[in-house]
């Protein structure tokens, strides 16, 4: 049996936060910056197990649907929890209508996504002013960001981009920034294992790659126009 | 897992302290909080951990010097 990396079994044996640096905290304080109450309808974009919805929904009493290409993820989630919605699709192309999102959320996906495809997508079933909120991995150092490109495919790195050209891909689609803050500091104590485990990346080469890169960690908050 | 035990290399140290052979196992590293785990040659009773050279004096010093550099 194959499996992409974020398929890999590994990562569904512990608590499923462990796929996000930080668990859930990053999302949970944007969420704050929201105005966001139970009846809006927020969208997973990459949802995998499901465990952001599970923590909207237990947590903060918001009802989230759920996308993710990989059936896989998605079969685990509904055992998980049966009352999400949830449906096998990419983020480049939501089957979704135009307008009918108040809020997008997307966790550390957004670099394995066509980033451009993906924000257009998102920029079309979101309301007017509804809220994009992104969190994943950024290079600090654009000048060195090609030594993540060398780094396995099937993981974010080789995809990652840098805040100007973030920021530049959500603008020139139809959105403004509230926030970008950075938190990198949430790397800092994120276990390797089950990355290099699930994808082959030798744990040395990735930590030298991400010290040169300046491998870092953001949220964004913008809202369409 | 990423295995640094080349066997047709390292299959006859022993570790002085117990006078058992070394044997393939799992080792736990962490730079300023990345915690991995790699193969390495190690003591089964004291687990004293053979580090071969050619890793210590190529990723690991690379490692630490491009977490200087940061
Ligand atoms: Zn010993």
């Amino acid at each position: 049996m194959t499996f992409t990396v974020y398929e890999h079994p590994i990562w569904l044996e512990s608590e499923p936060a462990s796929m996000h640096p930080e668990g859930f905290k990053i999302t949970e304080r944007a969420l704050k910056h929201c105005n966001i109450d139970p009846s809006s309808t927020i969208l997973d974009v990459g949802c995998g197990a499901g465990s952001t919805l599970n923590i909207l929904q237990n947590e903060n009493n918001l009802q989230g649907i759920g996308i993710d290409p990989s059936a896989n993820l998605l079969s685990y989630a509904h055992q998980m929890n049966a009352n999400i919605w949830l449906t096998q699709a990419f983020a480049e192309h939501l089957p979704l209508a135009n307008e009918s999102i108040d809020a997008v959320i997307s966790e550390c996906t957004l670099s394995l996504f066509n980033a451009k495809k993906a924000i257009q997508e998102c920029q079309r079933i979101l309301k007017p002013n509804g809220y994009f909120i992104v969190s994943d991995l950024y290079a600090r150092d654009p000048e060195n960001i090609d030594k993540l490109k060398e780094l396995p495919g099937g993981t974010s790195f080789p995809r990652v981009m840098d805040q100007e050209k973030i920021i530049r891909l959500i603008m020139i689609n139809g959105f403004k920034i509230s926030i970008w803050q950075d938190c990198s500091d949430a790397l800092r104590q994120f276990s390797l294992d089950k990355l290099t485990e699930s994808s082959s990346i030798d744990p040395f080469d990735l930590i030298i790659r991400a010290a040169k890169a300046k491998l870092g960690y953001y949220f964004l908050i913008a809202r369409k126009k | 897992m990423s295995d640094y035990v080349d066997l047709s290399k390292e299959k006859n140290w022993m570790c002085a302290n117990c006078n058992v052979p070394l044997v393939s196992g799992k080792v736990d590293i962490s730079y300023l909080g990345n915690s991995f785990q790699v193969n390495l040659l190690k003591c089964p009773i004291c687990n004293l951990v053979l580090v071969p050279e050619d890793l210590a004096l190529g990723k690991m010093a690379e490692v630490e010097k491009s977490l200087e550099d940061k």
